[in-house]
């Protein structure tokens, strides 16, 4: 306690009570809106509005009074709390990263929102919500005294944060621009099927049944006028409902990226790469490129047609759920990695030509996989079909203990037929996968239907994984997997054969040997 | 199973001292003590039968008929759960883990085989846990720590209390020469960029003004 008294403490700019404000109001809009119904049905709206604004503030200036932070010798100390004083103590030289964001509203005050995190360690970030660009430059430096090995966001968002122009002694990797951000969001339809859910959360809270109800009445309404509904032209609905939903959630997700991305910006300098994202709300993340596990490139058909690729720096940040910290650069062409690469790795050059092609067993299996598909999904549409149309003749796919054969004969067939077109793509598919060692990196691509470039450092490596199905054992082959930190995806190279295994293996266990001796 | 003696290799300069404590063999395939079967098929018993459990009385949202034609036919809803409950019976032979120079490799699956190989360097942590049926047993189970993202943690069940403590006390060792000596760089590291900067500090006082 005495300890405790004779720390210099300091207090967050004033204008922090806003920010309070704000993110109350954010955060119990719901609660809000439901106060303010069921109080103006007993006409007592203006005494609610009143006491929520009072009860608001109030909770915005005691966060304000308690929140406050000391620089002693080795730590930052953060307290906060009314009721329950919470204290917490970040030891400097263990801190891994600074990163500062900026709201239009703090920018209009010179503000920053400082977030300080720790390295190994599983608390969330510390942050200091609003503090000036001179206390956030003071903190930052005494960080840099004790753990020199972070680079804190300097000069590079303090300046450029606003204007988001390069410094002159950094290299520009990557520009986001209106026809690349457009491009993000036409080809991933992911992006729209989550911004469409996110928007109907945020609209509707946690319950969307009322939602989905009253649309899909509104939609059947509409398709039963043009003569088509789910009990006549049952697959025909099928196929329009998706066509409709695919839609929606493309163009959901071009203007969410479009949004979001267009101020996108990375560039790297001297050993630390620094990603600048959001429109209104400004994020400066430095990451050091000893941080870096491996990069990681995604080509969807669509942007495989306009050869781009989009690109994912791999750099875990503690304190977060493996595998989400990974940073994006949204939409690039495919060649741009080699610009990127020297900068986060000097003798790391990405083998564009001249790749090493896995076994031919590789393109058997895949090849198995179609047919397999086909057939399945042909046997999962009879079947969907059997339980909407149970007079139909063709609902007795998946019985398998059923003596009448003919059927499933026949459809057996035709998936062998269908599967024979798909054995173009199986061979785009098996040309699309191949593999390049290097001596300090292996370079990896696959592909199914979107192809996945993938650069990993040996020295980056957690662990090496073998699995040998019966086939694969058969032939001498194996599916070597590397595991790395913070990946959300396995990165997996398939049907090499066990010599070649062995020596990715050992070699791997060598260089990471060597590296933390 | 009983501790053996490091062999001859284990004297290696290159080899983690660890090794050098002649109680755990290097480069030996060391196999699950064959009673692991019993916590493995309980556990699987446990998880099967609240599985059935709740399907039976709950339904669990599929439909009637699709449980009474599929779910409830005799040869699903008696073989799965059996093949699943039997299934270590089998398996539990083609588990085995060994400790080489620079990685220790855990093999397990019987139509996959799957091999993980972690470097002693990227171990962090060694817990070991064991089960009232482990311990009924006499078993323990090692979990390793890595930074992964799939392997981060790599179990090893059933290990004979003896020889499970002397592992833990063996991995630990070599964590620990491998993280401190870490620690002590990044240490050296910070010291040598403190005297740097103060050093630069120092010459922008000293140079006169222009």
């Amino acid at each position: 306690m005495n300890e405790s008294s004779q720390l210099q403490w300091h207090r967050l700019h004033p204008a922090m009570l806003l920010f309070q404000l704000a993110g109350i109001v954010r955060r119990y809009f719901l609660l809000f809106v439901v106060g303010g119904v069921a109080s103006s049905r007993g006409q007592n709206f203006v005494y609610f509005v009143l006491f929520s604004s009072a009860l608001a503030l109030t909770i915005g200036l005691l966060r304000y009074l308690s929140y406050r932070y000391a620089i002693e010798d080795k730590y930052l100390t953060v307290t906060d709390g009314v009721i329950s004083k919470n204290s917490r103590r970040f030891m400097l030289e263990k801190i891994n990263s600074v990163s500062r964001h900026q709201n239009p509203l703090a920018k209009l005050m010179g503000l920053v929102r400082l977030e300080i995190q720790q390295e190994a360690s599983n608390l969330p970030a510390l942050i200091l919500p609003a503090v000036t660009f001179k206390q956030a430059e003071e903190i930052e430096h005494v960080i840099q005294l004790h753990a020199p090995q972070v680079r804190v966001s300097d000069d590079d968002s303090s300046s450029n944060i606003s204007t988001g122009n390069a410094k002159a002694d950094s290299t520009l990797l990557y520009q986001g621009s209106l026809k690349r951000s457009f491009l993000e969001g036409v080809s991933s339809f992911p992006l729209g099927l989550l911004a469409l859910i996110g928007i109907m959360y945020r609209y509707y809270g946690q319950s969307l049944t009322p939602y989905i109800i009253d649309e899909y009445a509104l939609y059947i309404n509409t398709l039963n006028r043009y003569g088509i509904s789910p009990s006549t032209h049952f697959w025909l609905f099928i196929i329009i409902s998706l066509v409709c939903l695919y839609l929606i959630a493309l163009a959901v997700g071009t203007i969410a990226s479009v949004i979001r991305r267009f101020r996108y910006r990375v560039a790297a300098r001297s050993g630390f790469i620094s990603v600048v994202s959001g429109t209104f709300t400004r994020s400066t993340r430095v990451i050091n490129c000893q941080q870096v596990q491996a990069i990681v490139g995604n080509a969807n058909p669509i942007r495989r047609f306009f050869d781009a690729c989009q690109w994912q720096i791999v750099a875990p940040r503690p304190g977060r759920q493996r595998g989400t910290a990974s940073q994006l650069i949204p939409i690039g062409q495919y060649e741009e990695i080699t610009g990127v690469l020297p900068a986060l790795w000097p003798n790391c050059r990405y083998p564009l030509q001249h790749w090493l092609a896995v076994d031919a067993y590789h393109r058997r299996r895949l090849w198995t996989l179609t047919l397999l598909a086909t057939v399945l999904v042909l046997a999962f549409i009879t079947e969907v079909d059997s339980v909407f149309n149970p007079s139909a003749d063709i609902n007795l796919w998946l019985r398998v203990f059923h003596a009448d054969w003919t059927i499933q004969l026949t459809l057996l067939i035709a998936a062998f037929a269908l599967g024979a077109l798909f054995r173009r793509f199986v061979h785009v598919n098996y040309a699309g996968a191949g593999y390049q060692l290097s001596e300090d990196y292996i370079f990896i691509k696959s592909a199914f239907l979107t192809q996945r470039f993938c650069v990993v450092p040996f020295e980056k490596i957690q662990a090496v994984v073998f699995s040998r199905s019966p086939m694969q054992r058969r032939r001498g082959l194996v599916t070597v997997e590397l595991d790395i930190n913070g990946i959300l995806r396995p990165v997996r190279l398939y049907n090499v054969n066990e010599a070649l295994a062995e020596q990715i293996r050992e070699k791997a266990i060598a260089v990471v040997n060597k590296h933390s001796k | 199973m009983s501790i053996e003696k490091a062999s001859g290799e284990a004297s290696d300069s290159a080899v983690p001292q660890a090794f050098s404590n002649n109680e755990v063999l290097l480069d030996h395939e060391y196999r699950l003590a064959p009673l692991v079967q019993i916590p493995m098929v309980g556990s699987r018993l446990f998880i099967c039968s609240i599985a059935v459990g709740l399907v039976m009385f709950f339904g669990l949202g599929i439909p009637q008929p699709f449980l009474d034609q599929y779910l409830y036919h005799p040869s699903v809803f008696w073989l799965v759960p059996i093949a699943f409950v039997m299934w270590p019976l089998l398996a539990y032979r083609f588990w085995s883990y060994q400790l080489r120079k620079f990685d220790i490799i855990v093999k397990s699956g019987m139509l996959i085989r799957r091999e993980i190989s972690i470097p002693w360097s990227r171990i962090q942590q060694v817990d070991s846990r064991a089960g009232p049926l482990d311990r009924l047993c006499g078993l323990k189970r090692l979990v390793l720590h890595s930074a992964g993202s799939r392997a981060g943690r790599t179990l090893i069940p059933g290990i004979e209390l003896k020889l499970a403590e002397a592992l833990q006390k063996h991995l630990a060792q070599i964590v620990e020469q491998f993280h401190g000596s870490k620690t002590e760089r990044l240490a050296q590291f910070r010291q040598a960029m403190k005297a740097r900067k103060e050093a630069a500090t120092q010459s922008d006082k000293e140079t006169p003004l222009e």
